[in-house]
């Protein structure tokens, strides 16, 4: 009798142990409870795509938490790492196999484009998430602004965007001054003052690298892609002949590199980790490499003490700094979708975001994690400058309008080619831009029908 | 009951009654798997894409019929204008490319070299090669700062600057046609010794007898032997080309400003761009020409 109580007693006592945090979280949330039992029962993993990052820590990390998640939760997991690159073409190609995961990183411009037919709301998880916090950094507010047509449709977890790295001894050698550039004019001639071919290392591609940048310097000229309704588009201006006159400057004085053109994502980086540049714009990933190496580069302390890095520089009109964001969203596909927002609070618990941010190339959503000490600039002048966009940038499209038919210009490079068809095509800036106004009007259209 | 009615009814099982002759359903059963395959990766997908360039589908949107607007607005764009006219010429200089350098090196193999069938193995390395692997190395060979032409072509005295041979417009083109002839010939050239193995030699020994030099030789026996083999390699090879996207979206992705863009790079950034309708649009664009190009080659080698 004593052998079968002390039995039922160590069964009962395994059955508890082995389901702590199921039965926590079932008894605040009966349809998280039942998400979690459909899912068990289905045999099926739940499925999360993290957007790849330049840093190897930061992807593992953010894998190790989803699957801490989902072990507290008693549920099968698959992270799935996919290239941000090719993000758009994975999610064509598993909306049409009906394969789409259960929750993903998404960037701002996609997010915008799947738009509530296909994603679910998560306003009430961002709101939450702002209370208990202690609200969202300036950058993250964009994406809970009234006007903002993608607004709930994802919980922004990191802000990223350009800063500019510049080589602090080779300009010093050409007697050139160690503060940062105000305008892109001015680093211009400082980079065509080092006499070093390829100088201005900004990429002319059809890459984002490029088009960001030019973005940028057209509108720190005065130019804008569209009108405040967000409805015409307004390239043919001066302030885009003004622009296009910088790049010429830049061409013809030799400070794009030979092969800017045929860039691709990391070809400035690659540049300035080689020595072969003095300005560029990054994100952070350059700096992350020249303190702990990477597949390719090793370590470079020399080159990080030898690095500026500042802002980006304005034009004569305005100056802007434009902060993007990398988004947490729920499929509308997914049959889980109070385990996706489960998993959106569980990641951004202080512990969990501190651990990741110290690895990724992101600034900070959330005003608690403000405090954490690689955002000053004596233990990380990178992560600083990211810290620095978050709390005081610009919205990415600013002062355009952040809508569908901005983000389907801005993905097809158009400004990029616009250049270069004045650059390397030949053509005059009276041509080149009533083309690109032409193929900017017909996207803007589409959305205005 | 009509009378129309009554001859259905009889004549219905009288219909099928072929299937079950002889071995016909178990072959029609044997052939079953197959034709789900063909089905399920050709027909299916094919179908798919020629109904969704009638559409404005975008990603996440499954959009309406729009009938030809597509292909209209296709027809207004100057960059699908230039994307059609580059293939053109891209496709012509590539297969005249590989039809010369595929020829003269089949025919130089099939003379008695020394350790001729080491250079048999040798000249198939780059078709055996990765497109990524083979690409990225003539890109490492076009770079203006460190690349191996630039280093002769400066050693030997040609040029006293670098040149960005894929990031100028003038240059590019032709590079990148270079590069994927270089990539393809190794395919004509295998085909064409095969071909001319099969010439019977007799024709040689008889023509050499007649007094007929090497030209004579090559003109009326070589060429006239190898003809269909020519023509179906010719109607491969193209086909192939004009669906070629590695090698110009790993040198050039298309740049600079448009001067290597061609239609599958053109349909791709469509893709990326969310449109869809208009890629599908965009990729099925030339399927008339190649069909008729098709249609042309397999007449010619009926006649033949």
């Amino acid at each position: 009798m004593k052998l079968k109580i002390s039995a039922i007693a160590a069964v009962a006592f395994l059955a508890i142990a082995m389901t702590p945090a199921v039965t926590a979280q079932a008894a605040t949330n009966p349809a998280l409870q039942a998400e979690v039992k459909a899912l068990n029962a289905s045999g099926k993993s739940y499925t999360y795509w993290i957007g790849l990052i330049f840093s190897d820590v930061a992807n593992q990390t953010a894998s190790d938490n989803i699957k801490k998640w989902a072990a507290a939760k008693g549920i099968k997991v698959d992270p799935v790492m996919v290239n941000q690159n090719n993000l758009t073409a994975n999610i064509t190609a598993a909306l049409t196999a009906g394969t789409m995961p259960d929750a993903l990183d998404i960037g701002s411009g996609l997010m915008l484009q799947l738009g509530s037919k296909n994603l679910v709301n998560v306003q009430s998880v961002y709101d939450e998430l702002g209370q208990k916090y202690g609200g969202w950094n300036k950058a993250a507010l964009n994406f809970n602004a009234e006007t903002y047509a993608g607004k709930g449709l994802g919980v922004p977890f990191g802000i990223n965007g350009n800063l500019i790295n510049r080589r602090l001894d080779i300009l010093a050698a050409a007697k050139q001054k160690r503060t940062s550039p105000v305008t892109w004019e001015e680093s211009l001639n400082m980079a065509i003052a080092t006499k070093q071919p390829g100088a201005w290392g900004f990429a002319t591609g059809n890459v984002g690298d490029a088009e960001s940048v030019f973005g940028a310097q057209l509108k720190g000229y005065g130019g804008r892609i569209a009108n405040d309704a967000g409805t015409k588009c307004t390239l043919d201006t001066q302030a885009t002949r003004d622009f296009l006159a910088l790049t010429m400057k830049a061409y013809k004085a030799g400070a794009y590199a030979s092969d800017s053109v045929t860039s691709d994502g990391a070809w400035d980086n690659n540049k300035y980790l080689g020595g072969k540049t003095v300005f560029i714009a990054n994100p952070g990933s350059v700096y992350t490499t020249l303190i702990n190496g990477s597949a390719t580069w090793e370590k470079n302390p020399t080159l990080a003490r030898n690095t500026g890095f500042s802002a980006l520089p304005g034009g004569p009109v305005l100056r802007v700094a434009p902060s993007d964001a990398w988004l947490r969203a729920i499929p509308k596909s997914s049959k889980y979708p109070e385990l996706g927002k489960d998993l959106i609070r569980q990641l951004a618990k202080i512990g969990q975001a501190k651990a990741y941010y110290a690895a990724a190339i992101y600034g900070p959503v959330l005003k608690q994690y403000n405090s954490f000490s690689f955002w000053r600039v004596s233990v990380d002048p990178a992560r600083a400058g990211l810290f620095d966009l978050a709390t005081n940038g610009t919205s990415s499209t600013f002062p355009d309008t952040n809508n569908a038919a901005y983000a389907e210009f801005g993905s097809g490079f158009n400004l990029s080619q616009m250049v270069q068809r004045y650059l390397y095509g030949g053509k005059s800036a009276n041509e080149t831009i009533a083309q690109a106004q032409s193929t900017c009007q017909a996207i803007y259209d589409k959305y205005n029908k | 009951m009509s009378l129309a009615t009554k001859t259905e009814e009889r004549s219905a099982p009288g219909k099928l009654a072929w299937l079950f002759k002889g071995d016909n359903l178990f072959g029609y059963l044997m052939m079953a798997p197959a034709i789900g395959v063909l089905f399920m990766f050709f027909a299916y997908p094919l179908f798919y894409e020629v109904y969704s360039s009638f559409t404005d589908r975008t990603v996440g949107h499954a959009g309406k019929f729009i009938g030809l607007k597509n292909y209209i607005f296709l027809l207004e764009d100057p960059t699908y204008i230039k994307a059609a006219i580059n293939t053109l010429v891209y496709v012509s200089c590539v297969q005249i490319g590989k039809f010369i350098l595929g020829l003269g090196i089949a025919l130089l193999l099939q003379q008695k070299l020394f350790g001729r069938g080491l250079w048999r193995a040798l000249v198939l390395v780059p078709y055996a090669m990765p497109g990524f692997v083979a690409y990225m190395v003539w890109k490492l060979i076009y770079n203006p700062d460190v690349g191996a032409l630039n280093i002769f072509l400066n050693q030997v005295g040609l040029i006293d600057t670098h040149i960005a041979f894929l990031s100028d417009g003038h240059y590019a083109m032709p590079a990148v046609v270079i590069a994927t002839i270089w990539r393809g010939f190794p395919f004509w050239t295998i085909m064409f010794l095969a071909a001319l193995q099969a010439v019977p030699k007799e024709l040689y020994e008889a023509a050499a007898i007649d007094g007929g030099n090497a030209w004579h030789r090559f003109r009326h026996i070589s060429l006239p032997g190898i003809r269909p083999v020519i023509l179906i390699v010719f109607m491969l090879s193209t086909v192939s080309t004009i669906n070629s996207f590695e090698a110009v979206w790993l040198t050039t992705g298309g740049g600079p400003a448009d001067a290597t863009l061609i239609l599958p790079v053109f349909a791709y950034r469509g893709l990326v761009q969310f449109q869809i309708g208009q890629s599908a649009a965009a990729a099925l664009s030339l399927m008339p020409v190649i069909l008729a190009f098709v249609i042309l080659i397999l007449r010619k080698l009926k006649k033949d």
